[in-house]
């Protein structure tokens, strides 16, 4: 019983790195784009943060120079994707490996050390939260009270994600140039002044993610310590669709997946096999998605074909 | 007497190629007046909108709004000016709500909250004043065509424009819709609008038009009031006499039947049927061709001929095999070659070179491979023969296709298509936009093809220059069926084949003989 | 009469040219804010410390072979539009399956040394090409990020790397995680001395020829090509445009698999992998330098080879770590395949060019 509570809780735990990138994929996607770079913002940020917070001795401070940082490297993507005209693709990867080398370079630097920065730098951590009513209640309480801060934003995320999206004007434009750029832009909203903004709103939110990692569950940066973790959330955000809730569901169902493999170590004790179950289940979720994705997607297209062919048959008599 | 609502007043624009779009345009709306603008595709009607909308520059002339002179800078402009456009392809957001779709930039709320519900009454008050029902909460997927073009027509009014601009609006709508649009049209004038409808239905301009004014190669030709003219006067306003025939030709030697269309019919996703029952033959050594005007399903009609689209009813054989069932490549291997409309789309790679696009279609063929390998001695060989023979001016065979000029790109196209064996080739536009060197070179080639190597050819254009001197039968199509069929060209005015164009005359079954 | 042509040649490669210059003095600068101690050593360690003696040229040799194999299959995947990034995982993964066949079964034991590295190879390639069909498939038969599955897969391939060590191949006599020593005849030795610069330099000299040609002389090389250059082109023209970019991944797949052969074979004594190695990212940026042509792949590859020994050179004497080429890595791509680099002077130069033509055409 205690062992489920555990696991459950767990589960919050680890998955939260992966809504806040699901979530950003998902900004960005209804915007009409792929954010691929989603791992370069999260390092930057981890890292920024880190050093943020313990040379200002202030949390607050710490976190918003980490956003900050993780914006500009979006900025920058921006720049080289729609004005100097990269592949937005061939950016992104770019951009995830030069973050990956970057982070440690500055890690070096500053520190000395490659590895971590947990001797040198004195960063502030997000503290963990209990929830007085909500711990009373039978079975759950332990489950959802007593998550660190970023877990609790993460859930507050889905929801001013799905606000953003749905109920802000930015967010209907969002959506229109998403769907249809020329369209949008006949009527005065400005296709790449949008795309701009998107992605400096999902850089935002994925930053969140990274800062984490590095200010909330521990208290320091460790090289490479997303470890794939921007590439989850952006496969569970592409299962998803668009819909912020749905993603937020299939990242967590990702984590579950995660924290699976920290609960087996009871029945599997290999190591290495515990490490690739994770993966392994992702990947094959990945592939099972979208087949069924595909099936649909084919069902509803020859649907419409059939009502078409009602409608010139109706024309022809 | 009603007061003036636009002025275009000598509208003179010149593209930076020396291409004259207009010169010395004038056109005058007023309150209350549904005014139509006529011509043929590339006279200018297009470009003198663009100018309408501040999408682009002009040299000459003025333009004047309720009696003062503007100058428009872009379209968000134009709207403010109380000048509208509706397209005529739908500019909407497929997976938002009507009201999301009208209010989109000048969406009601505070604090950059969007406020759905004022959105929503906003375009039911719109839709009740101008009495264009639509639901607000209905996603613009799931509605009818003639919905989304009562959207459109709220988009515009909802932001106060006096003047709205139909860009062949019924091009897309059922008989029935377009009898409502009539009904609402005929609301929106008697309340003081002025309407521009731009058309090439000469019934319905007959039929709700007030005004016409006819552009021909840039320049208006003819303006007037429609209780003064009829559908047979307007045809010959917009076609003219221009043609002078100067080619002579020898009769064709008609061979075996090499494509046979039965009762082919075509309907696209949203419906709309293009390719209507059609039934007709091409045989060896003839140049059958097809005119039109555009968007009555020529390019249809040619895309399923060669495989890029499927049939959805009826059959196409060629060389007395069906293409039931074949992919594109198989198709062409059944004797088709195609010279697509859409040039840089379908008909060349840019990036790539005058050699790989000649190659492109001989990857899937023994010709010029041994195995898996391509023979490529054997093939510098015969894309240096295209270029001689096609007169491509290019640097090398390895030139992108990108640096090359228009009408050398074209030649590449007619290079590889004529040289690949096929006994039909299908030409889409093939000389749209060329210079006249090319254009007559091509047109010779066509001429030797047929009458020297027996094959085939199926021409569409709205070039009726082109049609009539170098075709041997002519058909015109029109709503995707035939309407006409002629067999001896030395009688064919190009008026009268404006006329069946333009739908004004239709030829009976038995007037249209045997199309086979 | 070939000027336009040429200069547009010229300018492709200026942007390659200025690309790496730029890149490599905002590098530099890199290495100057972080050495500790004398800037002008550091710098010069930098610069030319990978030719300064044969054991460092050797280092230089032994990143470049495997580059060279990794570029060229890079060529295919990109060339057809695609960006599946699965090499990486292949050369962890394709070496040790290897190693089942070389420690488990009796099949190599007695043959010659020149046999037996072609199986090995081979093997690996097809290895290595079977794993490249499920990034593939997802991507051409269901339509979902073929670039995500195969991340997301890298990781996968790493941890089931170690497992099949760790349940099947591990030399328990020694205390880091790795196989048996390869005995004598299953591995490439060393071509100079005791250096890293070893016979798998033939392999990625055979490499290259079979990619040279399967690129520039077989229909399915022009095939991929097509594809990539304009999808709708291709279909109309008669290519089936499903199948070529699955082929090309595929090829991409069997040539990370060489890639991976060589290095596991020919820079270590044994399996001893535990991380990914980033031979798979290395091979993209070869690919991007290169122009997706595999004629210039052995240049590229050099020139990357050159800059990652740099970087270890400098790790040696200053112990600035190696990763902050990545960096520099992105400032390349970032130049190089920056269309709108230089593209207005090119533009006025070709257009100059051709109003000289015609101005000496009318004259």
């Amino acid at each position: 019983m205690e062992t489920i509570q555990s696991f459950l809780f767990s589960t919050f735990r680890i998955s939260t790195s992966i809504v806040f990138v699901a979530l950003c994929a998902t900004v960005s996607h209804q915007a009409g784009l792929t954010n691929m770079a989603a791992e370069s913002m999260m390092l930057t940020a981890a890292l920024a943060g880190v050093i943020g917070s313990a040379v200002t001795q202030n949390l607050f401070l710490g976190l918003l120079i980490g956003a900050a940082c993780a914006v500009l490297i979006t900025l920058f993507l921006c720049f080289a994707a729609f004005v100097m005209k990269v592949d937005l693709y061939l950016m992104s990867i770019s951009l995830n490996m030069a973050l990956a080398g970057a982070t440690v370079y500055v890690m070096f630097v500053t520190t000395g050390q490659k590895a971590n920065t947990a001797a040198y730098f004195n960063s502030l951590q997000v503290p963990a939260f209990r929830l007085p009513l909500i711990e009373k209640i039978p079975f759950l309480g332990p489950v959802l009270s007593g998550h660190n801060g970023f877990t609790y934003l993460a859930w507050l995320m889905v929801i001013v994600v799905w606000f953003l999206i749905y109920k802000t004007k930015f967010g209907l434009r969002m959506r229109a140039v998403g769907q249809n750029p020329k369209a949008a832009e006949s009527v005065g909203v400005n296709p790449r002044t949008v795309y701009t903004i998107s992605f400096m709103l999902a850089g935002l939110i994925a930053s969140l993610g990274g800062m984490f990692l590095s200010m909330g569950y521990q208290s320091f940066f460790i090289r490479d310590m997303t470890g794939g973790k921007g590439f989850i959330g952006m496969a569970a955000a592409t299962i998803a669709g668009a819909s912020p809730l749905a993603s937020a569901v299939i990242a967590y169902i990702f984590g579950f997946a995660d924290a699976i493999t920290n609960y087996s170590k009871l029945v599997i004790t290999d190591a290495q096999f515990l490490a690739a179950l994770p993966y392994i289940i992702t990947v094959a979720l990945l592939l099972i998605f979208s087949a069924l994705k595909k099936k649909a997607a084919d069902t509803a297209h020859r649907k419409r074909r059939l009502m078409a062919l009602e409608r010139g048959e109706a024309q022809a008599s | 007497m009603s007061k003036e609502l636009l002025r275009m007043e000598n509208i003179t624009k010149i593209y930076s190629n020396g291409f004259m779009a207009n010169k010395d345009v004038s056109l005058t709306v007023h309150e209350g007046e549904i005014h139509a603008l006529l011509g043929e595709n590339g006279a200018g009607k297009t470009t003198l909108m663009k100018i309408l909308f501040g999408l682009e520059d002009y040299q000459e002339g003025r333009i004047l709004i309720r009696g003062e002179e503007v100058r428009i800078a872009n379209p968000l402009d134009a709207i403010a000016k109380g000048v509208g456009m509706v397209h005529q392809h739908f500019m909407l957001m497929e997976g938002l709500t009507v009201a999301e779709n009208i209010v989109l930039g000048i969406e009601p709320g505070k604090a950059g909250v969007f406020d759905k519900e004022t959105a929503v009454k906003m375009t039911l008050e719109a839709a009740e004043k101008y009495n264009l029902p639509v639901d607000p909460n209905a996603l613009v997927r799931d509605i009818s065509v003639g919905v989304k073009q009562k959207v459109e027509l709220l988009k515009a009014l909802i932001r106060g424009v006096r003047l709205l601009v139909l860009d062949e609006p019924t091009a897309v709508l059922t008989p029935q819709e377009t009898r409502e649009l009539f009904v609402q049209l005929r609301d929106l004038r008697s309340r003081g609008y002025g309407i521009i409808f731009i058309s090439h239905k000469l019934d319905e301009v007959m039929e709700i038009c007030d005004n016409v004014t006819v552009l021909r190669r840039g320049r208006v030709v003819g303006t007037g009031r429609i209780a003064d003219l009829d559908e047979k006067k307007l045809s010959s306003m917009i076609v003219g006499r221009e043609v002078v025939k100067t080619v002579d030709r020898e009769a064709p030697r008609r061979g075996d039947l090499v494509l046979e269309v039965r009762n082919l019919s075509y309907v696209d996703d949203i419906g709309k049927i293009h390719v209507n029952d059609l039934t007709f033959a091409v045989h060896a050594g003839e140049v059958v061709g097809i005119a039109g005007i555009e968007g009555n399903g020529q390019t249809e009609l040619s895309e399923v001929i060669t495989g890029l689209r499927p049939p959805t009813k009826g059959d196409v054989m060629i060389n007395g095999q069906s293409i039931k069932g074949r992919n594109i490549d198989q198709i062409r291997k059944l004797g088709v070659a195609h010279i697509s409309e859409d040039r840089l789309v379908y008909g060349c790679a840019p990036d790539l070179s005058v050699w790989d696009n000649i190659a492109s279609i001989y990857l899937s063929s023994k010709k010029f491979a041994r195995g898996p390998f391509l023979s490529k001695r054997e093939l510098n060989k015969f894309v240096d023969e295209c270029i001689e023979e096609f007169e491509i001016a290019t640097e090398s065979r390895n030139t992108p296709v990108r640096l090359l000029s228009g009408g050398n790109i074209q030649k590449v196209i007619v290079a590889r298509e004529f040289t690949s064996g096929a006994n039909l080739i299908v030409a889409n536009q093939p000389t749209r936009g060329i210079d006249v060197g090319t254009a007559s070179l091509i047109h010779k080639l066509l001429y030797k093809y047929t009458r020297e190597k027996n094959v085939a050819v199926l021409l569409i254009s709205s070039d009726l220059n082109e049609l009539l001197n170098h075709s041997d039968r002519l058909l015109v199509m029109r709503k995707g069926r035939f309407n006409a069929h002629f067999t001896d060209l030395s009688r064919v005015t190009d008026e009268l084949l404006g006329e069946y164009m333009l739908g004004v005359r239709s030829m009976t079954e038995e007037e249209m003989g045997n199309v086979l | 009469m070939k000027k336009v042509q040429r200069v547009d040649m010229l300018f492709e490669f200026l942007r390659v040219f200025l690309g790496l210059i730029i890149a490599y003095a905002i590098t530099v600068v890199f290495v100057m804010i972080a050495s500790k101690g004398s800037m002008a050593d550091a710098v010069r360690n930098f610069a030319i410390g990978p030719f300064v003696n044969a054991r460092r040229f050797g280092q230089l040799m032994g990143k470049f072979i495997p580059y060279v194999l990794m570029g060229c299959g890079f060529c295919f995947i990109y060339s057809a539009g695609r960006f599946s990034l699965i090499g990486e995982g292949i050369v962890n993964f394709a070496p040790i399956i290897t190693c089942l066949v070389m420690f488990k079964t009796n099949l190599l034991v007695g043959l010659p040394l020149w046999l037996n590295l072609t199986i090995m190879v081979a093997l690996c390639a097809i290895i290595g090409a079977i794993v490249a069909t499920v990034p593939a498939f997802i991507r051409e038969k269901l339509g979902q990020s073929e670039m995500v599955l195969s991340i997301i897969m890298n990781f996968m391939l790493l941890f089931l790397s170690l497992w099949v060590l760790k349940q099947f191949l591990l030399d328990r006599s020694i205390s880091m995680q790795a196989t048996k020593m390869y005995p004598a005849n299953m591995k490439f030795y060393s071509l100079v001395g005791t250096t890293n610069f070893h016979s798998g330099i033939y392999v990625a000299a055979i490499g290259w020829v079979i990619a040279l040609i399967l690129y520039n002389y077989t229909k399915i090389g022009q095939k991929i090509k097509t594809v990539g250059a304009n999808p709708q082109f291709a279909l109309y023209s008669g290519i089936n445009a499903i199948a070529a970019p699955f082929i090309a991944q595929m090829i991409g797949g069997a040539f990370a698999g060489a890639a991976a052969a060589v290095d596991a074979f020919g820079l270590y004594p044994r399996y001893q992998y535990t991380a990914l190695t980033n031979i798979g990212f290395d091979g993209l940026l070869v690919a991007v330098i290169a122009r997706k042509k595999p004629a210039y792949i052995p240049i590229a590859a050099f020139v990357l080879a050159y800059i990652r020994t740099s970087a270890v050179v400098l790790n040696l004497s200053t112990n600035i770590p190696v990763e902050f080429v990545n960096m520099m890595q992105a400032i390349i791509i970032f130049f190089v395949a920056a269309e709108h680099f230089l593209s207005k002077s090119r533009q006025k130069v070709i257009f100059r060019l051709a109003r000289n033509k015609e101005q000496e055409a009318h004259s």
